[in-house]
C-alpha cells in the first residue's frame, strides 16, 4: 500500500476534528429525535411511558378531536373574509410606503397579499382544533415578540453603537447582558410580583387615584415576559452587525440625495440585515417554545405548545400525543423557518 | 465582497456562539430550578411549623428509655446504614430524618417530588434506589397495577395496628397489600371572609356570579377542577359520560374569564397575602394560609369536594426493603406522627397521633375551619383514575387550549 496521500491525510484530520461533534449531535439530537417521532406511533400507557404497540391514534387524535372540529364551511367563509380584510387594510400603507421609497407598488401588493394568506391560516388553525389553536396561537405571539423585540432592540443597538468611548460601549452592552446573570425563573417571579393585582405597579396605579387593573395572568403578561426574556438576544447580534456596517455607505446615499426613510431601508437595513435575520430567529425559537413565561404571567389561562406537551408527558399520561406534537411542533418551527429566513439567508445564521 | 462576507460569517459565528453560551447557561439554571415553580409554596410550608419544633425532642427522648432499642428500630442485624426516601416536596419535618439517625443509626436521604406522575416516572425508569416513597391514592393504585410496588410485610410494622380503619382499605388498595397511610387531607374552597359578606356555602361562588372576579383561582389539576365542575352540575367527580364532560366543559370555560390562574403552586401565599381572596384550596393548604391570614376560612362546598390520601410504599426494586419497613414504622410511631402532622397540617391516620397533637396545631384546624366532621365526610369523594378515566386529560386539553 502506498503511504497516504496529503488529500486523504487531509480527509482523516478532518473526519477525526468533527467526530466528537457528530458523536454529541448524534446523541442528543439525532437519537431523541428519532425516538419521538417513533413514541408519537405507539399506545398510550397509564401513569406514563408507553406500551410497544404500534398506532396511529395519537395522531388521529391531533387530526380529528377537539371541540372545534364542528368547525365547517362558516369557518372557511370568516377565514376568506378575514385574508381579504388583512390584506386590503395592509396594502393603503404598504403601497404608500412602497411609493414614498420609490419602489414597485407591485412588492408592496405581494407583500399584502402574503399577510392576508397568513390571517386566513390563523383563522383556520385557531378554529379547526385545540391543538392547531395552540400553535397557531404560540407562532403568532412569537411573530408579535419578535416585531416588538426588534423595534426595541434597534434604537438602543444604534445608540449604543454611537457611543464614541469602547468603555461606554462596553458598559452599555454588559448592561443589556446583567439580567442573564439571574436565573430566568428569579427574573419572571420578579415580574409576576411586580404586575400582580396586590404589587408595586397596582400600588402606584392607585396612589395616582385610578383604579386597580389586572395585569397578572393576562395575554399583555405574556407578551411582556416573552420581549423580556428575548430582548437582549435581539440587542447582541443588532450591534455586532451595527459595528460592521460601512457608514460611510449611508453618507453616500445622503451626499446622493436620498430622503432618511430611504436610507434607512434601501442602505442601513440591508447592511445590517445578518444581524436582523439571527437576532429575529432567536427571538422568534426562543419564544415559541416558552414554558415558563406563560406559566407564570399566563396563570395557565393563556398557553403556548409547551404547555400543551407538559400536561401530555405529565398529567394526561399521553406521551404518545405528547411525541405526536412535539413532532408536529419541529415540524412548523423548521418549515416556518426555512421559508421566511432559510432559503435566503440561511447562510448568515452560519 | 466575498472577503466581507467570509469575514463578517465568522464574527457572526462568534456572536452565535457567544449568546449561545449564555442561552445554554440560562437554559441549564431553568432545567435545575425547573421545580421551584411547583413548589413555590415551600418558603410558607417551612414557616409553618416553627411552633411545634421546640416540642420536638421532648417526647422523643423519654421514648428509647421506655422502649428496648428494637422496638422503634427493628433488627440491627437486618437494618441497612442508609436509605433513600422519596417524598413529596415540604411534607416531612427533616428532623424525623435526624432523630432516626441518631436512634436507630440509618442515614436517610431525602429526594423530593412535586408531582405524582414525577414519581411514578422515576419508579418506572428502574433501578431508581428509592426503597421507600410517599406518593397519592390513584398514583398507588397505577404504580401497584404496573407491578413497580413490592408488597408490604405487616409484621415488620408492628404500628399499623395504631391506623384509623376509615382510612384503610381504600378503593386504590383494598387489603393494604401495597401501602400504608401517610396523611390524608381534602380538597375544597378556601377565602378570606373579609372578601364575603356571607360566607360562600357553594362552588357556585367560582362556576356561577363569581363575586370576585379576577381574585380566585382554581387549581391546577385536571381532575380537581374538571370534577368540581361536574359535581357543580350534579354529577359524580369520577364521572366519565362524555355529554357531562361537555357541560363541564362549557361551566369552566365560562368561569375561567373570572379565574385569576389555574396555580397549585403559588396559592398558598397569594392567599396570605390577598393576591387572591379565594381559591380551591387542599385542605392543609388552607391552613398554612391560614397561620398567616387568620381571616381564611375554609369549606367543602355543597356539593361536595375530594378526600385523599398519600401513602407510604415500597418499590419492586428497593435496595433495603426491610429498613424501609423499619422506617415506616418509626413514622408511624405516636410522637413521629405528631411532628409529621404538626409539620403538613394535614389529617393524620395514625390514631395515637391526636393526643399528642399541641394547641397550636388545633387552632389551625378550628379556626380555619379544617375540622373533619362527620357530617364533611359524607360529602367527601375519593378520586378514582384508571383508563377510563383518559377523557379528564381531553376535557382539560381543551380548557388549557382555549386562548
Amino acid at each position: 500500500m502506498a503511504p497516504a496521500t496529503s488529500a486523504q491525510r487531509r480527509r482523516r484530520r478532518v473526519a477525526a476534528l468533527l467526530a466528537p461533534g457528530t458523536t454529541w449531535i448524534t446523541l442528543t439530537y439525532v437519537v431523541p429525535g428519532a425516538l419521538i417521532v417513533v413514541y408519537s406511533l405507539l399506545t398510550p400507557k397509564l401513569g406514563g411511558g408507553v406500551i410497544w404497540e404500534l398506532t396511529g391514534d395519537a395522531w388521529a387524535e391531533i387530526v380529528s378531536k377537539g371541540r372545534r372540529s364542528d368547525a365547517g364551511w362558516a369557518t372557511l367563509g370568516s377565514a376568506a373574509i378575514r385574508a381579504v380584510a388583512a390584506a386590503a387594510l395592509a396594502t393603503l400603507p404598504l403601497a404608500a410606503a412602497a411609493r414614498y421609497l420609490r419602489r414597485s407598488v407591485r412588492g408592496a401588493l405581494v407583500v399584502a397579499a402574503a399577510v392576508g394568506v397568513l390571517a386566513g391560516v390563523n383563522h383556520l388553525a385557531g378554529a379547526y382544533n385545540n391543538y392547531t389553536a395552540v400553535f397557531a396561537r404560540s407562532v403568532v405571539w412569537s411573530v408579535w415578540a419578535t416585531v416588538l423585540c426588534i423595534g426595541l432592540a434597534l434604537p438602543l443597538a444604534v445608540f449604543i453603537s454611537s457611543r464614541r468611548s469602547r468603555i461606554t460601549k462596553n458598559a452599555l452592552l454588559v448592561a443589556v447582558m446583567i439580567p442573564f446573570w439571574t436565573s430566568m425563573l428569579v427574573r419572571t417571579f420578579a415580574i409576576r410580583f411586580v404586575l400582580s393585582n396586590t404589587g408595586p405597579l397596582n400600588n402606584a396605579i392607585e396612589s395616582l387615584g385610578l383604579e386597580r387593573q389586572v395585569f397578572l395572568n393576562t395575554r399583555f403578561a405574556v407578551l411582556l415576559g416573552l420581549v423580556y426574556t428575548a430582548l437582549p438576544f435581539m440587542v447582541l447580534p443588532l450591534y455586532a452587525a451595527i459595528e460592521r456596517s460601512d457608514r460611510v455607505q449611508m453618507e453616500a446615499a445622503r451626499d446622493l440625495g436620498a430622503r432618511p426613510p430611504q436610507v434607512f431601508v434601501d442602505v442601513f437595513v440591508p447592511l445590517i440585515r445578518p444581524g436582523l435575520t439571527v437576532g429575529s430567529v432567536m427571538v422568534f425559537v426562543l419564544s415559541v417554545s416558552q414554558y415558563l413565561v406563560p406559566t407564570l404571567l399566563g396563570g395557565g389561562k393563556t398557553n403556548m405548545i409547551a404547555n400543551l406537551l407538559d400536561l401530555q408527558f405529565g398529567e394526561a399520561f399521553n406521551w404518545p400525543l405528547g411525541a405526536a406534537l412535539a413532532t408536529l411542533f419541529s415540524l412548523v418551527t423548521i418549515l416556518s423557518l426555512y421559508f421566511v429566513v432559510g432559503r435566503r439567508d440561511g447562510a448568515d445564521l452560519l | 465582497m466575498y472577503m466581507f462576507t467570509k469575514r463578517s460569517a465568522l464574527l457572526r459565528l462568534l456572536a452565535v456562539l457567544a449568546v449561545g453560551a449564555v442561552l445554554a447557561a440560562g437554559c441549564g439554571e431553568d432545567d435545575e430550578e425547573a421545580a421551584p415553580p411547583t413548589t413555590a409554596a415551600a418558603p410558607e410550608v417551612t414557616a409553618a411549623p416553627a411552633e411545634p419544633e421546640p416540642e420536638a425532642p421532648e417526647p422523643e427522648q423519654p421514648a428509647p428509655a421506655d422502649e428496648p432499642a428494637t422496638g422503634r428500630c427493628g433488627d440491627p442485624s437486618r437494618l441497612g446504614d442508609s436509605i433513600n426516601f422519596l417524598n413529596w416536596a415540604d411534607y416531612i419535618d427533616e428532623a424525623i430524618l435526624e432523630m432516626f439517625e441518631a436512634e436507630c443509626g440509618v442515614s436517610v436521604t431525602l429526594d423530593t417530588h412535586v408531582a405524582n406522575e414525577e414519581a411514578i416516572a422515576k419508579v418506572d425508569a428502574g433501578n431508581s434506589g428509592y426503597s421507600l416513597v410517599i406518593v397519592t391514592d390513584y398514583a398507588i393504585g397505577i404504580m401497584a397495577d404496573q407491578g413497580l410496588l413490592a408488597e408490604l410485610d405487616l409484621s415488620e410494622v408492628p404500628n399499623a395496628a395504631n391506623l384509623d380503619p376509615n382510612q384503610m382499605d381504600a378503593y386504590y388498595d383494598p387489603g393494604n397489600v401495597y401501602s400504608l397511610p401517610y396523611q390524608y387531607s381534602t380538597t375544597g374552597y378556601a377565602f378570606d371572609t373579609t372578601a364575603f359578606d356571607t360566607p360562600p356555602t357553594s362552588w357556585s361562588a367560582i362556576y356561577d356570579q363569581n363575586p370576585l372576579c379576577g381574585q380566585s383561582s382554581l387549581l391546577e389539576d385536571q381532575r380537581e377542577v374538571i370534577g368540581s365542575a361536574l359535581a357543580y352540575l350534579g354529577y359524580d367527580w369520577n364521572e366519565t359520560d362524555p355529554a357531562a364532560h361537555e357541560a363541564a366543559l362549557d361551566l369552566i370555560l365560562e368561569a375561567r374569564d373570572c379565574v385569576s390562574g389555574f396555580d397549585s403552586a403559588n396559592y398558598i401565599g397569594n392567599l396570605a397575602s390577598g393576591e387572591v381572596l379565594a381559591a380551591m384550596s387542599w385542605g392543609f393548604a388552607a391552613g398554612i394560609a391560614y397561620l398567616d391570614n387568620p381571616n381564611i376560612r375554609y369549606i367543602i362546598p355543597d356539593e361536595g369536594g375530594i378526600i385523599w390520601q398519600d401513602g407510604m410504599v415500597v418499590p419492586a426494586d428497593a435496595p433495603d426493603p426491610y429498613t424501609a419497613h423499619v422506617f415506616m414504622n418509626y413514622m408511624l410511631e405516636p410522637d413521629i406522627g405528631a411532628l409529621i402532622t404538626e409539620f403538613t397540617i394535614g389529617y393524620t391516620p395514625n390514631l395515637t397521633v391526636p393526643p399528642l397533637l399541641s394547641d397550636g396545631y388545633f387552632d389551625v384546624v378550628e379556626g380555619s375551619g379544617l375540622v373533619l366532621t362527620d357530617e364533611i365526610r359524607e360529602r367527601l369523594t375519593w378520586q378514582v383514575r384508571d383508563e377510563s378515566h383518559a377523557i379528564f386529560a381531553e376535557t382539560w386539553s381543551e380548557v388549557l387550549s382555549a386562548g
